[in-house]
């Protein structure tokens, strides 16, 4: 595809999608969808499928659509602008990610399809509570038995376990605690003996579950990859959800400059708009100008994820979460602040937008650590 | 004007230790408050609940001002208060935040009653400060209205004179614990000829007035602290006003000046600090402490040696040779810079929680294998809730307005 017939289907894309969410994910209904089970809109869900949205990555021996992650991360673009919550993100950005790089011909039958349908969801069980977010840090194990594996442990940052089938859990096979070798991926149905799951709101409205597994066996059918490798496939997999994760940041930087200047526009004090004051100008005007270098990282991490291997790829995609992160945190801060008051308040947007922008920035790894990353990334490269 | 005839001189005490007597006098009141504040309500400071029950504080107020009106440090003896100096009274503050007790109750007794002392008749002071004192009655502010804000002079909420009583109609909004408050103080238009600011009077109002009503308004992270009081031909006697018909912008400054001095809230981000610092230096068995963690460390200690340079210019502000009678726009750098470096603690705590801080958790939760210092839940609430103080008690842009004109003479 050239660069010219790639724009034009994106515009197409976005196009589609800012109507359908424009239409039945407002700011009331969202209030509503967020507040009842399961936290997001089982017939939105099904809709998204049917518009083919959840085939957009999947490669096309496996009935997707086999697009590129601009694709997808126009999409998050939009999820972003409306505050759209749903397991989109763990399911098809992350975990069938993974599934296609690396599962069995049978497995990859199996559930890719149901993933791009929607009927399937899966979601990753990869962190643990000591591991903050070095994801070779894994004290689960994975104890080979008779006709496969026994796992035990406990994990952390579930993203909507409550809707999933099925958990891709990453669990110790060898080594010790923090080695980056060792580690091996198990496609674990949600139902299985000796799972269990605890559900909880997130601030933001999502959900987000705890996991503990006690003596669960699982057969070598369910093995993802070959045993002790996983972590590279993980890496990478993490890294397209963050090219997402980018990009509804910088959505949802988008409608928070379009609410700021909404207010600043129409709030009068001292007889004139407070946009008037160029105290407020020049802060809106940064406001935009971060909007604007993280649309420009965000399209960067997302071409990174398809064209570039590690070390470059982890190289562009930590540097855009960093530097995303945290425009995204101070545009909601100063959004609020230029909403005075109002910006408190639970029945205007703004607010909201923070608490989401305050998970995704926490989401695979928060900027300390992504700029940690990039430092010891660069580094390596300079002596190498 | 020269910079260095800005740039306030008095220095001497600022870096100076306390003398013996003053620290003798510390290790007193923070023996007292270890020993009497109850659990529960330290428990909800080290929470960072702001705005506590009306039980609760009712119940400290009352043990304090038992002990010899330490419920009121600045009020004169002749009301019940101890008779403390400045720098007492800024050491027995320093104690109250740093060992977890509430805030003083701040519209009573920290913006009130010096306002009374200041301005109110003898009746008044008479008939509302004992009630204060002994903690009977809670009071509410009302300033803000919905299309006055930053612009707070423009405030519309009518006071007509009818023989001897007001006839209040109109809304106050933002009002912090209404909902909770005997009685509202504010501001209201009794004339809206010539300057803005000379048509407004001080009115103190019962909320049980027939005509009143108090609506709660919600926070985006989900607290109910601020109302909007409604006044509906509310019937105010005359003698409810203080000061002068038309004085209620110079008092209403005096009063605002009064909780600038409050909203810097050093200590209370050093306690806030030091329960990070908790967290940050806690061992996580299999993973690492938080403070080994460069980045991670390099962000707290940022914040530690600016809450220092905040806490040296407080103490040379408040104790420095000038005399603190002198202040004035100084009040404003605090305030901009405490609910600056306030707000970025809350964050930085927030974010210690990483994949827990996102979630809504209850108390007490079981993690599984790990036994993490992190469990409370509510960090990230509080980082949602906190970013009002920036807003509140005159937003960081007035603040500064006020800087520019007051100090630099722009």
């Amino acid at each position: 595809m050239s660069d010219s017939e790639l724009r034009e289907q994106l515009l197409l894309l976005e196009d589609v999608a800012r109507r359908f969410l424009g239409d039945c994910y407002t700011f009331d209904q969202r209030r509503l969808i967020i507040d009842r089970h399961p936290g997001y809109s089982l017939e939105q869900w099904r809709t998204m499928a049917e518009l083919g949205w959840m085939k957009l990555p999947i490669g096309t021996s496996y009935d997707g659509l086999g697009c590129r992650a601009e694709f997808v991360a126009a999409l998050f673009k939009e999820f972003g602008r409306s505050l759209c919550l749903n397991p989109y993100l763990i399911s098809v950005g992350v975990a069938s990610r993974i599934l296609e790089w690396a599962a069995s011909e049978p497995m990859k039958t199996n559930l890719l399809e149901g993933i791009g349908n929607g009927t399937e969801i899966v979601s990753c069980a990869f962190y643990e509570a000591q591991s903050r977010y070095e994801l070779d840090n894994v004290l689960t194990t994975a104890v080979p038995t008779n006709d496969g594996y026994e796992l035990n442990g406990a994990k952390v940052a579930i993203l909507y376990g409550i809707a999933a089938t099925q958990l891709l859990v990453l669990a110790r096979t060898s080594g010790h605690s923090t080695d980056s070798d060792g580690l091996s991926l198990f496609l674990v149905p949600t139902r299985q003996r000796g799972v269990r799951l605890k559900h909880y709101s997130a601030h933001d409205g999502g959900r987000i579950s705890l996991l503990s597994l006690n003596q669960v066996q699982i057969s070598s059918q369910r093995l993802v990859g070959s045993a002790d490798r996983a972590l590279s496939c993980v890496q990478r997999a993490i890294n397209y959800g963050i090219a997402l994760a980018c990009a509804e940041m910088a959505g949802i930087m988008e409608t928070i400059l379009e609410l700021t200047l909404t207010h600043i526009k129409t709030r009068t004090q001292f007889g004139k708009t407070i946009g008037s004051f160029q105290a407020v100008q020049h802060r809106a005007v940064d406001m935009y100008m971060r909007c604007e270098l993280a649309n420009s990282m965000s399209s960067e991490a997302a071409r990174a994820v398809e064209e570039l291997e590690f070390p470059q790829q982890n190289l562009v995609v930590s540097a855009a979460k960093f530097e995303i992160g945290n425009a995204a945190v101070l545009n909601a801060e100063e959004g609020i602040q230029l909403h005075g008051a109002m910006g408190m308040m639970d029945e205007m947007p703004i607010g909201h937008c923070l608490k989401r922008i305050f998970s995704l920035n926490l989401m695979f790894g928060d900027p300390d650590h992504h700029l940690n990353s990039y430092r010891r990334l660069s580094l390596e490269q300079r002596v190498n | 004007m020269a910079a260095h005839q800005i740039i306030r001189r008095s220095m001497t005490l600022a870096s100076a230790p306390f003398s013996k007597e003053l620290e003798n006098f510390r290790s007193q009141v923070r023996a007292f408050i270890q020993a009497s504040l109850p659990e529960d309500i330290r428990q909800m400071v080290a929470d960072e609940q702001m705005d506590l029950p009306r039980e609760a504080q009712q119940r400290w107020h009352r043990i304090l001002r038992d002990q010899g009106g330490w419920c009121c440090p600045s009020w004169p003896a002749d009301y019940g208060g101890p008779g403390w100096d400045d720098a007492q009274q800024y050491i027995f503050e320093q104690e109250l935040s740093l060992n977890e007790a509430p805030r003083l109750m701040i519209y009573g007794v920290g913006m009130l009653g010096p306002t009374l002392f200041e301005y109110g008749s003898t009746w008044q002071k008479q008939r509302f400060l004992p009630e204060i004192f002994n903690g009977d009655t809670f009071w509410c502010q009302g300033f803000s209205e919905p299309n006055s804000g930053s612009d707070l002079a423009s405030l519309g909420c009518k006071a007509q004179l009818d023989g001897n009583e007001y006839i209040v109609s109109g809304s106050k909004i933002w009002t912090s614990e209404a909902h909770i408050a005997d009685w509202i103080f504010g501001l209201f238009r009794t004339s809206s000829e010539g300057r803005k600011q000379l048509g407004i009077t001080f009115l103190l109002i019962s909320l049980s007035t027939p005509g009143i009503t108090v609506e709660p308004l919600l926070l985006f992270e989900g607290t109910h602290e601020v109302n909007q009081v409604f006044f509906d031909n509310v019937r105010v006697p005359k003698s409810h006003q203080v000061g002068a018909q038309g004085e209620g912008w110079t008092i209403g400054k005096y009063l605002l000046g009064l909780e600038r001095f409050g909203t810097a809230e050093v200590s209370r981000t050093k306690a806030s600090l030091e329960r990070l610092r908790q967290i940050a230096y806690a061992e996580i068995p299999g993973g690492t402490r938080l403070i080994d963690d460069v980045t991670f460390a390099n962000r707290f200690f940022q914040l530690e040696t600016s809450l220092h340079a905040l806490e040296m210019t407080e103490r040379r502000f408040l104790l420095g040779d000038d005399g603190s009678e002198s202040l004035g726009a100084e009040a404003s750098i605090l305030k901009v810079r405490g609910t600056e470096i306030q707000s970025d603690v809350f964050r930085l705590t927030a974010e210690a929680g990483a994949h827990f801080a996102p979630i809504d958790l209850p108390r007490n939760i079981d993690y599984g294998q790990a036994n993490l210092p992190y469990t409370t839940g509510s960090e990230a609430r509080n980082y949602f809730n906190y970013r009002k103080t920036p807003i509140y008690s005159g937003s960081n842009e007035i603040q500064r307005n006020i800087v520019a004109k007051a100090k630099l003479g722009l």
